[in-house]
């Protein structure tokens, strides 16, 4: 055979370093600028993409008809997530003076702005540093179907939209008790979003345009657009029901923009399941080995088989073990090793190559900051971390009502699995470390260390996990498929 | 109607332009330079390899590019371990796939009797590596 030729191999740490580093995002960004720019010189033009540092910036569009609060929530989110906001009226306001004069003209005019013109002033106005560096928050625009093919097509493309949306009459009466303070710009409501402040109240004044006659008017128009556009923004777009108190609304908006869209990026799972015991780790870890054909790995039984292999790591282990002359129970073990022979045995089991390419699940360890620590130096970073929480109350009801009939080895819970007639419940036998004092001290042990984890561990996420298996296992199923969500720094 | 036209037309372009400026072929080439090297800082790095490949287009050599002259030794003496002093034509066109060279000059030196040696291997090699690298629009 040719000596030259062999299968392509690429290092598994690649993909650690991929996912970590979000190359396959970058690329798809760098491409689609590249496609639509479709500069003379794609090797500069590279270069100045990649120096804007704007991989993570909010790009969100604000719509939804009249008097639904689009100002207000639009400038909440553009103070919360620090991003630049662009509403028509500022737009043209800052706009070069040429391109200004004509639109001024034409609304004076009562003419509509025509498409060209506000990609123009759009475009301009992206480009301006502030908005490159720290996101936009775009109210009220575009409008029609034209506008926002147009925006496309210039590769303005927003990574959430959101439509405030709620019943015509509800937003008609809301615009009879519209106010606007002169001044600042803010909107305030008679009934609904009274100012505190008495000096405000004095100054506040009615909007024109916004009589039933109006607001009818301007409602058909809406209508008649808003389905086109939401087509077109499909992949990103939410609805919020705007007919709710204020801050209602903005959570629901701001829980809704921190989440990410979905990438196409190849993902190998790395998850770590953290929980006390009896909160349903291994179920789940099973689950998700079996469904997505990933390995299970169990700190407790990687123990006990290393020892059974006689490996290098196992005869450290039961070295230690046979001196503190305490035997091994079942899944958790009474005895702690210390962390550097556990870490050898997981370090072992972990960078084989089943692991590495398929991925993995890990249950039962890290216990402590130290382990968590010392495992991501050895380069094995997990990419979703779960804390299965579990008042104690329940953990102490699952584990002390289980129960093994020795006989035939079936395993069986007095209330959710109770075994099926008085012979078999006679020769039932507990394992001593379900005595519900095993379990309290286990418990212990967990609470002291989880919140250090919970610390160091940034990204995990929580799961109730006091629910029947499947439906915490659906849970967990969404989290780890859907990407991290963003956390905004305030 | 005319969007479709419109949209089959920029798809025609877009591809067009692609192809012209040999974007995914540079693609290809940074990442397989950030597979192999895994820099601390992806950005920067591409910053770097891309500025590289401008200042070589102007100068129009030494393109950046993760073969040198050593790798291309090892092939051949891969390819010819009792040291006769040349390869076949087929393991020549085979080591050239290999290294990422396409398509392969078939009229070199020596084809006519199946016996390429290593100088016009290591020409061929030269060559053949920096048009793979200098993924810019002809000039």
């Amino acid at each position: 055979m040719d000596q030259t030729k062999r299968p392509l191999l690429i290092p598994p740490e690649f993909s650690t370093y991929a996912e970590e580093h979000g190359i396959f995002d970058m690329y798809k960004r760098l491409m689609e600028q590249l496609i639509v720019s479709k500069p003379s010189d794609p090797l500069a033009f590279l270069v100045e993409q990649l120096k804007k540092e704007n991989d993570d910036v909010p790009q969100v569009i604000i719509l939804g008809p009249p008097a639904s609060g689009k100002k207000s929530i639009s400038k909440l989110c553009a103070n919360k997530l620090r991003t630049a906001h662009l509403t028509t009226e500022n737009l043209i306001q800052e706009s070069e003076t040429d391109i200004k004069m004509k639109v001024m003209d034409l609304i004076k005019k009562k003419e509509t702005v025509p498409t060209e013109i506000w990609v123009q002033i759009l475009t301009e106005r992206l480009k301006l540093m502030d908005c490159v560096k720290k996101g936009y928050v775009l109210e009220g625009f575009p409008q029609t179907r034209e506008q926002a093919l147009a925006l496309q097509s210039v590769g303005i493309h927003p990574k959430h939209c959101v439509i405030l949306d709620a019943p015509d009459t509800v937003l008609i009466e809301r615009a009879q008790g519209r106010r606007v303070d002169p001044k600042t710009g803010d909107i305030y409501h008679t009934t609904f979003d009274w100012p505190p402040n008495a000096e405000i109240q004095t100054r506040l004044e009615e909007t024109p345009g916004y009589t039933e006659e109006d607001m009818v008017n301007k409602l058909i128009e809406y209508h008649r657009h808003i389905d086109e556009i939401e087509e077109c923004y499909r992949k990103v777009i939410k609805k919020v029901n705007a007919d709710q108190p204020k801050a209602d609304v903005f959570s629901q908006v701001y829980s809704y923009l921190c989440g990410q869209p979905r990438s196409n990026a190849p993902h190998t799972p790395r998850i770590v399941l953290l929980g006390p015991t009896g909160s349903g780790k291994g179920v789940q870890a099973a689950l998700l080995a079996n469904k997505y054909n990933i390995v299970n790995v169990s700190s407790g039984s990687l123990v006990k088989q290393s020892i059974a292999d006689e490996t290098k790591a196992g005869q450290a282990a039961k070295a230690y073990i046979e001196k503190s002359m305490m035997g091994v129970f079942g899944n958790e073990q009474v005895v702690k090793l210390p962390d550097n022979i556990i870490l050898d045995i997981m370090r072992e089991r972990l960078a084989q190559l089943d692991c590495v390419s398929r991925g993995w699940v890990l249950h039962g360890y890290p216990r402590t900051r130290e382990q968590a620590e010392a495992l991501a130096k050895d380069g094995f970073v997990p990419n979703r971390i779960f804390f299965l929480d579990v008042p104690n109350d329940s953990v102490i009801e699952r584990l002390t009502l289980r129960a093994t009939d020795p006989i035939t080895g079936e395993r069986y819970h007095m209330l959710y699995n109770p075994p099926r007639t008085q012979e078999i419940k006679e020769r039932l036998q507990k394992h001593p470390k379900d005595s519900e004092d095993a379990v309290r001290r286990r418990l212990a042990e967990y609470s002291a260390y989880v919140e250090e984890l919970a610390d160091y561990y940034t990204e995990g996420q929580h799961v109730n996990a006091d629910q029947d298996p499947h439906t915490v296992f659906e849970c967990i199923e969404s989290m780890i498929v859907n990407p991290l969500p963003k956390r905004f720094s305030t | 109607m005319s969007s479709t036209a419109s949209t089959v037309g920029r798809d025609v372009e877009a591809r067009e332009y692609l192809e012209q400026h040999r974007v995914l072929e540079l693609f290809n080439n940074m990442t397989s330079q950030l597979i192999y090297n895994r820099p601390e800082n992806p950005k920067k790095y591409m910053i770097d390899l891309l500025e590289k490949l401008q200042r070589s287009r102007a100068t129009k050599h030494d393109y950046p590019c993760l073969f040198d002259d050593t790798n291309i030794q090892s092939v051949y003496n891969m390819l010819d371990p009792t040291n006769r002093g040349f390869i076949t034509l087929q393991q020549y066109k085979e080591a050239m796939d290999t290294l990422g060279i396409s398509p392969v000059n078939e009229k070199v030196e020596g084809a006519s009797e199946d016996k390429i040696n290593f100088d016009t291997f290591l020409s061929q090699a030269r060559s053949g590596l920096s048009k793979a690298s200098a993924t810019f629009q002809a000039s």
